[in-house]
């Protein structure tokens, strides 16, 4: 469903303005406002906003990224329900009750089949939370009026209402439709019921939010929309969820590893289709094939005729105990068979991926769904899915790829993220010798954690300079200066405490000639002529410039100085966990970012993208000035202020900043180790 | 454009092509000799380097490695190589005088330099000591001193300068052929004098970074590159070779050619990389901290004359 939902989206954002001056909302039934007032009294206190803190593995790293989202409030100890498309990859999660009040909020479990997440709002003093309750879906007829509530365009707590489309929605396509993908490897979230079609507004930032019906009972979680569309999980599925993550911490569902089409397809109104069996799979243990009939699993006929019904035999299938046999019928050419089928556990389409920074690396944990997608031979290891450039990983010999098996490490067998970034961090040497599976093969590469600092020492060499930015003397402004003869240069700033300063030259002057040799510069693109020539000369020895000051010729002599160094060149301390790096000071910093000669502090040069500072807004050539209120004087203050531990709870560090003259407070949130307390 | 061509010439492996304008069997026996008392010197530097690009708020960091050609100035081991091979310094001057935007930025930064000295397998370490981006030349010193002296060019020792000269570039291949020592004539076109005096040489040669002989076999400079200030073209004396980083392969119309930096101004920056090395050996302990980058753009904040 991802990039259906992806598409939505981006046509609700495009065509926004024209829904705007178009868009208005039919008025189909008309709800007495007083009837609004008690459905919101019931449901709105359990609404809540989500921003969610999401780490997602870009080119080898974790990067972080801000969403919005909306839940509701299911239980008195703050379980909540959201998308899962909301919740996914979430590392902090801050939750705005109707109160306004702000509540830091965890992950219990994740359920991408039916894009839902079950949340828990943590509470250090046990209150109990006003929940909402849920109301019967599957009653729901074409033309009850519903109110869709949450956080669209992150607007806070907002409420649109409509009336239901179609109760039963299933997008089906050329192709066959999300149906076709019962695994979810393909981000199929419609596969265990159809969803709810309505036309109150749901906007990107409304994802997860209740659509409730005018008791203000949960009828539906809302999923996605645009152009008038709304669409929404039924709450029966959602009730399903929760009660599976209340009882047993996950939800559990059977895996028969069949693909199913309406029966409409074979011209039969009883039974289902079988689209695809997938390979060792309890369906094909059983002898199911491509094309047959199902007829009745255990005593339960399974007839879908139209697409809308397929999703509930699904559902049937997904609810099968585990482990315990069942008979299913079918028909083949006319005859009828019979087999035992024995479901197994349905693993998640996609495992779990993590980064380990030290080798450069993203992997994932090799699932059932992905063993048969990516046709891998073993299940051995973890797969990696993205190598960070310029890492370990991207210099081993031979490097890491995309799509290798790390099955061992240093001689270990890899059992899984955690263990394997434990196994890492003993790593005390230089080196680690990791074995890889690709394709067939089974590679040994050698990984060097060899530090790289140590090749470069100094930068450019020294060289002379005056102190003075200048522009070339074109004829044009020559003539009207009364130099119209010769080329030259205009002094248009002299740079304090320089060699130029000293010497007297003056913004405005005219330099003509230097040891009596006259300037030919005249174009724009001769403007570094100026700087050449000085930088030729030794340092420490004496020029003469002719200078024309007023319209008044004089000599001035200059000693030249070095340039001062290249801020470039100035060591770059790089914070692993902020992900940043920063620099001294220098003079030109000063100069060009217009600070005073007393400034000091750590000066941001790089701030990689999706990291911690990132996501606070740090940018470059931001000036870090104090760190959690300690003041910063240089780089190597400003690390080791963000070496100490933090001590709030929630790690929020707050770091003051020069910029654009003015000072400013940034919050800097980053994850404590071991998670996100709360309050257990 | 000019960012397609930031990305693909960055990506540009470096390549090789045959030298022409044969001597005159006269010559030859002095040109053995000349290849035979120089070769020695010449040798290869590989470098393992990451840069970082940056321009519209996009930034990319890479890797890769670079072989390049660089000669010992200094029995002690220090090798001069065209700065080019190591920093993308010309290359963002070069994209600069193109229209690229001032915040359009490349800094590369070797993250493992090894030096293969003739007839020999073995990878010295070692360590970027300097930079002159004006002249384009990089310095690099064998980390640790070797023991024994090597074989190296005295840029003390340099011949006269005049048009119609002829002179011999020493260099060598590739290690996958052979890290084979050849030779290159060509003879002094004419000189320029802005942004600096340097030789127009009337061959196409390949050997950037490496030092040009009189038949004589006194050295008389350093093939490096220039870069029309304005951006616009050399005119007819097009053509230079490509350079590690990304410069463009040989190609009509490009505002970068090759030319022959006098031996007098070579020496100046052999000496002030000499100072280099001494001042590194007297402060070693604050060498190894931190993270110091070889080279940089030489960016605006540098806007002084």
């Amino acid at each position: 469903m991802k990039t259906r939902l992806v598409l939505l989206f981006a046509l609700v954002m495009t065509c926004l303005p024209a829904a705007r001056l178009h868009g208005e909302a039919p008025p189909v039934v008309e709800l007495s406002e007083p009837a609004i007032d008690q459905a919101l009294a019931a449901v709105y206190p359990a609404l809540v906003n989500l921003s969610v803190v999401r780490e997602r593995f870009v080119e080898g790293r974790a990067v972080r990224s801000l969403v919005a989202g909306s839940g509701v409030i299911m239980t008195p100890e703050g379980h909540l329900l959201t998308n899962h498309h909301v919740a996914a990859g979430a590392v902090r999660v801050r939750a705005t009750l109707s109160s306004g009040e702000q509540v830091e909020a965890v992950v219990v479990a994740h359920d991408p089949p039916s894009d839902l997440s079950v949340l828990r709002l943590c509470d250090p003093g046990r209150r109990r939370f006003s929940p909402a309750v849920f109301g019967d879906s599957e009653a729901l007829a074409v033309g009850e009026p519903v109110l869709a509530l949450g956080n669209p365009f992150v607007l806070a707590s907002s409420v649109t209402r409509g009336i239901v489309s179609n109760p039963r929605r299933v997008f089906t396509d050329r192709a066959g439709s999300e149906i076709l993908d019962p695994e979810g490897a393909g981000g199929a979230t419609g596969v265990l019921a159809p969803w709810i079609q309505h036309d109150a507004l749901i906007l990107p930032g409304s994802s997860g939010g209740p659509l409730v019906d005018l008791a203000g009972r949960v009828v539906g979680i809302n999923e996605l929309g645009g152009e008038g569309f709304g669409f929404a999980i039924p709450a029966h599925v959602a009730a399903e969820v929760l009660a599976q993550v209340l009882t047993y911490g996950e939800v559990r569902r059977a895996w028969t590893g069949l693909t199913l089409l309406p029966a409409e397809r074979r011209g039969r109104a009883d039974g289902t289709l079988v689209a695809a069996v997938a390979p060792e799979s309890p369906a094909a243990a059983a002898g199911l094939r491509a094309g047959d009939l199902l007829l009745r699993v255990g005593e339960t006929p399974t007839g879908a005729r139209f697409f809308e019904e397929v999703p509930p035999i699904y559902r049937a299938l997904a609810a099968l105990p585990r482990g315990e046999p069942v008979a299913v019928t079918w028909e083949r050419e006319g005859k009828e068979y019979r087999a035992e089928l024995m479901p197994m556990p349905l693993e998640t389409a996609q495992g779990r991926e993590g980064e380990l920074r030290k080798l450069g690396v993203t992997v994932q944990e090799i699932t059932g769904p992905m063993l048969r997608k990516r046709r891998l031979a073993t299940r051995d290891g973890l797969l990696v899915t993205g190598v960070r450039p310029a890492s370990p990983a991207a210099r081993a010999r031979p490097r890491i790829e995309i799509g290798d098996q790390l099955v061992a490490a240093a001689g270990h067998p890899v059992s899984g993220i955690a263990s394997l970034r434990q196994r890492l961090g003993q790593v005390t040497g230089d080196s680690l010798l990791v074995e890889l599976r690709r394709g067939g093969e089974s590679i040994l590469s050698a990984v060097s954690f060899a530090e790289r600092a140590e090749n470069v020492w100094g930068g450019e060499l020294p060289r002379a300079w005056l102190g003075v930015r200048t522009q070339v003397l074109g004829p044009e402004i020559g003539t009207t200066l009364g130099v119209a003869e010769g080329g030259g240069f205009r002094i248009t700033e002299v740079l304090p405490a320089t060699a130029a300063a000293r010497a007297g030259l003056e913004p405005g002057d005219l330099l003509l000639a230097l040891d009596g040799q006259p300037f030919r510069s005249r174009r724009p693109e001769e403007a570094g002529d100026l700087r050449q020539e000085i930088a030729a000369r030794e340092i420490g020895s004496r020029i003469r410039l002719d200078v024309q000051r007023g319209g008044v010729a004089r000599e001035v002599e200059v000693e030249l100085e070095a340039e001062p160094r290249d801020p470039a060149d100035l060591p770059r301390r790089r914070e692993e966990r902020l992900e940043l790096v920063v620099r001294d000071l220098t003079r030109f910093d000063r100069l060009r970012l217009r600070l005073g000669p007393e400034a000091t502090g750590a000066l941001v040069v790089e701030v990689a993208s999706g990291g911690w500072a990132d996501l606070a807004g740090v940018r470059g050539d931001d000036l870090i000035v104090a760190f959690d209120r300690q003041p910063v004087t240089d780089a190597e203050a400003f690390l080791r202020a963000a070496a100490a531990p933090c001590e709030l709870a929630a790690c929020t560090r707050e770091l003051l900043v020069e910029r654009s003259g003015q000072t400013q407070i940034l919050c800097v949130e980053t994850i404590p180790e071991g998670g996100v307390p709360c309050g257990d | 454009m000019w960012r397609l061509m930031v990305l693909f010439l960055l990506l540009l492996p470096a390549g090789f092509a045959g030298a022409e304008s044969p001597p005159s069997d006269l010559e030859a026996p002095a040109l053995a000799q000349l290849l035979e008392r120089n070769a020695p010197a010449v040798v290869t530097v590989r470098a393992r380097l990451r840069s970082l690009v940056r321009f519209g708020g996009d930034q990319q960091e890479n890797e890769q490695a670079v072989e390049a050609r660089g000669v010992m100035v200094s029995p002690r081991g220090l090798v001069l190589l065209s700065n080019s091979y190591l920093s993308a310094t010309r290359l963002v001057e070069l994209y600069r005088s193109m229209g690229a935007p001032e915040d359009f930025t490349a800094q590369t930064i070797p993250a493992e330099l090894r030096v293969v000295v003739a007839g020999s397998d073995r990878e010295l370490p070692a360590v970027l000591v300097a930079s002159d981006a004006d002249l384009d030349l990089a310095f690099v010193q064998l980390d640790p001193v070797p023991e024994e002296p090597f074989s190296a060019v005295d840029f003390t020792s340099a011949g006269p300068l005049t048009v119609g000269r002829p002179i011999a570039v020493v260099s060598r291949l590739g290690s996958s052929f052979d890290a084979a020592p050849y030779l290159e004539t060509a003879r002094l076109a004419g000189r320029i004098t802005r942004p600096r005096e340097a030789w127009l040489l009337d061959g196409p040669l390949t050997a950037v970074g490496l030092p040009a002989f009189g038949f004589d076999g006194r050295p008389l400079g350093i093939l490096t590159t220039v870069l029309s200030p304005s951006g616009s073209t050399l005119g007819q004396k097009e053509g230079y070779e490509p350079l590690a980083i990304g410069l463009p392969q040989r190609r009509e119309n490009q505002p970068i050619g090759l030319f022959l930096v006098p031996a007098a101004r070579v020496r100046v920056a052999i000496d002030a990389a000499l100072a280099r090395v001494a001042e590194r050996a007297r402060t070693t302990d604050a060498a190894t901290n931190g993270e110091m980058p070889s080279e940089a753009d030489r960016n605006r904040d540098a806007g002084g004359s």
